[in-house]
C-alpha cells in the first residue's frame, strides 16, 4: 500500500513546492495580517488552503485517467487499498502542516506552540469535513464535486473568524465537556474522529468497490 | 524432413502433416531414436495451431510410431521398424515374384535365376 | 490438460448494451483469439472477467479458482495490457513502473531491466511524450516482468504498424515458449491470428458465436468460387454467405461436398480468419453484397 500512497503523491508532484509554501506561508501571513485570530482558527486554515491543492491534484488526475485506475485495479492491489491509501495520504498532509506550524512556532516570537487539543480539533473538524467529502467524490465524480469543495474553502476562509467569534460569545453549555478529565477529554474526541474516519473509509470502500471501470 | 502444407487439399491439416512424419519414417528420412520437434517449436515453425500438432503426435503414438518420454521429448519409436521392414520385405516379395512369373513364363530356370541374381548383386555391390 | 480460464453464464446489462450468456473454456499452453468488430462486447467481456465491472451473473474461473474468491493471488499470475491510454501521462516510466511493480509478488527486475533495453524505452520518459507504439511496449514489458502465467489484452495491437505487430506477435511466440504460458488476447485485426492463434472465439453484439480451435476451422470452411448460373435457391443456403456478381459469385462456406455436387465449375480455397468472421457477421445482418 505504501506504493499506492506513493503513486498519490506522484500524482501531485507538479504542486509539492507549492503545498510547502502554503503549509509555511499561511501561518506567516496569517500572524502579518490577523494575528487575533492564531492558534485553532489560524491552523484550521492553514490545513485547509494547504490540503485543497493536493486534493484538487489526485481528484483531477483520477477522473483524467480513469483507464490507469482499471489497470491498477487489475493488478493485485485491491480497490480497498487503493482508497485506504488515499486516506493515508491526507493523514500524512495533516501531519505535515502540524509539523510545519510547530517548527514555525518555535521559529517566529510571535507564534504560539498549539496545543495538542487546538490540533485535535482542528483534525476533527478536517475528518468530518474530508469523511463526508471523500465518499460524495467517490459515488458522484469530481466534476461535480469541485464546486462544492471551492465552497468549502471560501467558507472556511471567510467564514471562519465569523464563526469563532460567535461560538466564543455564546455561551455553549460545554460543562458536561470540561467536567470531563482532560485525558477523557482526548480520548472522547479521538474516539469520535475514529468513528467518522471508519464510518467514511467504510462509504468510500463500498461505493469504490461497485464501481464501473 | 520437409513437411509442405497444401491450401488446396481437401485433407484436413493434421492428417497432411501426419502422412508427411509417417513417409519420413518410411523413407528413412526419421531413423528410429531420432527426436521430434518440441510442439511448441513444430507449430510456430509450420505455423500451425499447437493443438493440431498436439492431435498429429497423439496419433503417431497411439499408432506406435512415435514414442513420448516426460521431460526428455518424442522420439521416432522402434514399434514401427517391425511395420517397415514387413513393409520393404513385402515390397521385395513383390518384386521378386514378378520376376519368377517372368522367367517361368521365357522359360529360363531356377538355377539361371539364381546366377543372374547374384552377378547383378555383384555389379550393384561394385556399383556403391 | 488443465483449463487456464473458464467462464460461464457471464450476463451484464448496460443501457444499450448486453452481454449474454458469455461461456468459453481456455485450455493452457494456447493462444486464444477472441474476435469481433467495434463494438461487439470484446472489452466489455475482459473487463467483466477481470471484475472491474460488476456482472449482472456468471462464474469466471482462472487457473482453476473463483475469480472473485481469489482474488489477488489469480492476479498476481496475470499480465494485463489493457488500452493504450491506462498510465498517468505526467508521470514518466520509472515512476509509473514504481506504482505498478510492487503489486506483483514475482516482479522479476532482472527480466525488466532487459525488455526495456530491448524495446528500447528510456526509464526517465515522460509518458505523455511516448508514442503509440512504445506504450504498448511499456504495457506488454509490465505485463511480461512478474512472470505472470496468462496474459490477457484488449487490442494490444490496434493502430500499430504491422512491424510493431509482428514484432509484438514474436514475443508473444517467445512468452509461450515457457511451460504452463496462455494467452487471451482481442483484436480486431485476424490477419494477426491467422499465424499465432491456437483458438479463435467469435463475439458478435454481445453473444459468443463460436469458440473453435483455429486449424479445423480454417479446414472446415472453404472459400467457394464459381458460377452463379449453377446457383439455386436450395444451394445458396449452404453458404455462410455469398456474394454474386455478373462475373462470378464468391462465398464462404462449410458443406462442401454438397456444394461440389450441386455445382460443377468451382474453385476453392482456404479461407482466413477474417473472411470467416465476416461471412458470419454479413450473414447476421442479411446483406450479403458489400
Amino acid at each position: 500500500m505504501i506504493n499506492l500512497i506513493k503513486k498519490d503523491f506522484l500524482l501531485m508532484k507538479k504542486y509539492l513546492v507549492l503545498m510547502i509554501l502554503l503549509a509555511f506561508g499561511i501561518p506567516l501571513f496569517l500572524i502579518w495580517q490577523a494575528p487575533s485570530i492564531m492558534g485553532f482558527p489560524a491552523f484550521l486554515i492553514t490545513v485547509v488552503f494547504t490540503v485543497y491543492i493536493p486534493l484538487q491534484s489526485v481528484s483531477l488526475a483520477e477522473t483524467k485517467y480513469p483507464k490507469t485506475t482499471a489497470l491498477l485495479c487489475s493488478t493485485p492491489y485491491t480497490r480497498g487499498a487503493i482508497v485506504n491509501a488515499r486516506y493515508v495520504f491526507f493523514l500524512i498532509l495533516f501531519i505535515f502542516c502540524w509539523f510545519a506550524y510547530v517548527i514555525l512556532s518555535f521559529i517566529v516570537p510571535k507564534m504560539d506552540i498549539i496545543s495538542i487539543l487546538d490540533v485535535i480539533i482542528t483534525f476533527l473538524i478536517f475528518s468530518i469535513v474530508l469523511g463526508i467529502y471523500i465518499p460524495l467524490q467517490y459515488k458522484f465524480g469530481f466534476e461535480k464535486m469541485k464546486y462544492v469543495l471551492m465552497i468549502l474553502l471560501f467558507a472556511t476562509t471567510f467564514l471562519m473568524p465569523s464563526i469563532v467569534k460567535m461560538l466564543t460569545h455564546a455561551n455553549i453549555n460545554l460543562d458536561i465537556f470540561t467536567s470531563l478529565s482532560s485525558p477523557v477529554r482526548y480520548a472522547a474526541l479521538i474516539t469520535v474522529i475514529f468513528i467518522v474516519i471508519l464510518m467514511s473509509l467504510s462509504a468510500s470502500i463500498r461505493t469504490f468497490q461497485k464501481k464501473e471501470l | 524432413m520437409n513437411i509442405l502444407i497444401s491450401n488446396i487439399s481437401d485433407k484436413p491439416l493434421y492428417q497432411q502433416i501426419k502422412e508427411q512424419i509417417k513417409d519420413a519414417i518410411f523413407k528413412g528420412e526419421l531413423a528410429e531414436g531420432d527426436l521430434l520437434p518440441s510442439i511448441r517449436s513444430f507449430a510456430n515453425d509450420l505455423q500451425v495451431s499447437v493443438l493440431t500438432i498436439r492431435r498429429v503426435y497423439d496419433e503417431l503414438e497411439q499408432e506406435s510410431f512415435i514414442t513420448s518420454q516426460a521431460g526428455r521429448g518424442t522420439f521416432v519409436s522402434a514399434g514401427n521398424i517391425e511395420l517397415l521392414r514387413d513393409a520393404k520385405r513385402r515390397l521385395v516379395e513383390t518384386q521378386l515374384q514378378e520376376a519368377i512369373h517372368n522367367a517361368q513364363l521365357f522359360g529360363i530356370s531356377k538355377k539361371e535365376l539364381n546366377t543372374m541374381m547374384d552377378i547383378l548383386y555383384e555389379e550393384e555391390n561394385t556399383d556403391e | 490438460m488443465n483449463n487456464v480460464l473458464e467462464v460461464s453464464g457471464l450476463n451484464k446489462s448496460y443501457r444499450t448494451f448486453q452481454l449474454k450468456d458469455i461461456s468459453f473454456t481456455l485450455p493452457e499452453n494456447c493462444i486464444t483469439g477472441f474476435i469481433g468488430i467495434n463494438g461487439a462486447g470484446k472489452t466489455t467481456t475482459i473487463k467483466n472477467i477481470l471484475g472491474l465491472a460488476p456482472k449482472d451473473s456468471g462464474i469466471v474461473k482462472v487457473f482453476g479458482k473463483d475469480i472473485e474468491k481469489h482474488e489477488r493471488v489469480i492476479k498476481d499470475r496475470i499480465g494485463i495490457v489493457l488500452d493504450e491510454g491506462a498510465f498517468y501521462e505526467e508521470l514518466t516510466i520509472s515512476e509509473m513502473k514504481s506504482i505498478i511493480a510492487p503489486a506483483y509478488s514475482r516482479w522479476n527486475e532482472n527480466e525488466y531491466k532487459s525488455f526495456m533495453e530491448r524495446f528500447d524505452l528510456n526509464p526517465q520518459q515522460k509518458i505523455s511524450t511516448l508514442s503509440k507504439g512504445m506504450r504498448m511496449k511499456f504495457s506488454l514489458v509490465l505485463a511480461l516482468s512478474h512472470n505472470a502465467d496468462l496474459l490477457i489484452m484488449d487490442e494490444p495491437t490496434s493502430g500499430l504498424d504491422p512491424l510493431i505487430r509482428s514484432q509484438f506477435m514474436n514475443i508473444l511466440l517467445e512468452f509461450m515458449k515457457k511451460e504452463g504460458k496462455s494467452v487471451f488476447f482481442s483484436t480486431h485485426i485476424t490477419s494477426d491470428l491467422d499465424k499465432i492463434a491456437d483458438i479463435i472465439i467469435l463475439i458478435n453484439d454481445g453473444q459468443i458465436v463460436f469458440e473453435e480451435e483455429k486449424d479445423t476451422l480454417l479446414d472446415t470452411y472453404k472459400i467457394v468460387k464459381g458460377n452463379p448460373k449453377e446457383l439455386s435457391d436450395k444451394t445458396r443456403k449452404l453458404f455462410l454467405s455469398i456474394q454474386e456478381t455478373a462475373y462470378g459469385f464468391t462465398g464462404i462456406a462449410k458443406n462442401i461436398t454438397e456444394i461440389k455436387s450441386a455445382c460443377k465449375n468451382i474453385l476453392m480455397e482456404k479461407p482466413t480468419i477474417e473472411d470467416i468472421m465476416l461471412g458470419y457477421i454479413g450473414g447476421d445482418n442479411g446483406d450479403q453484397s458489400y
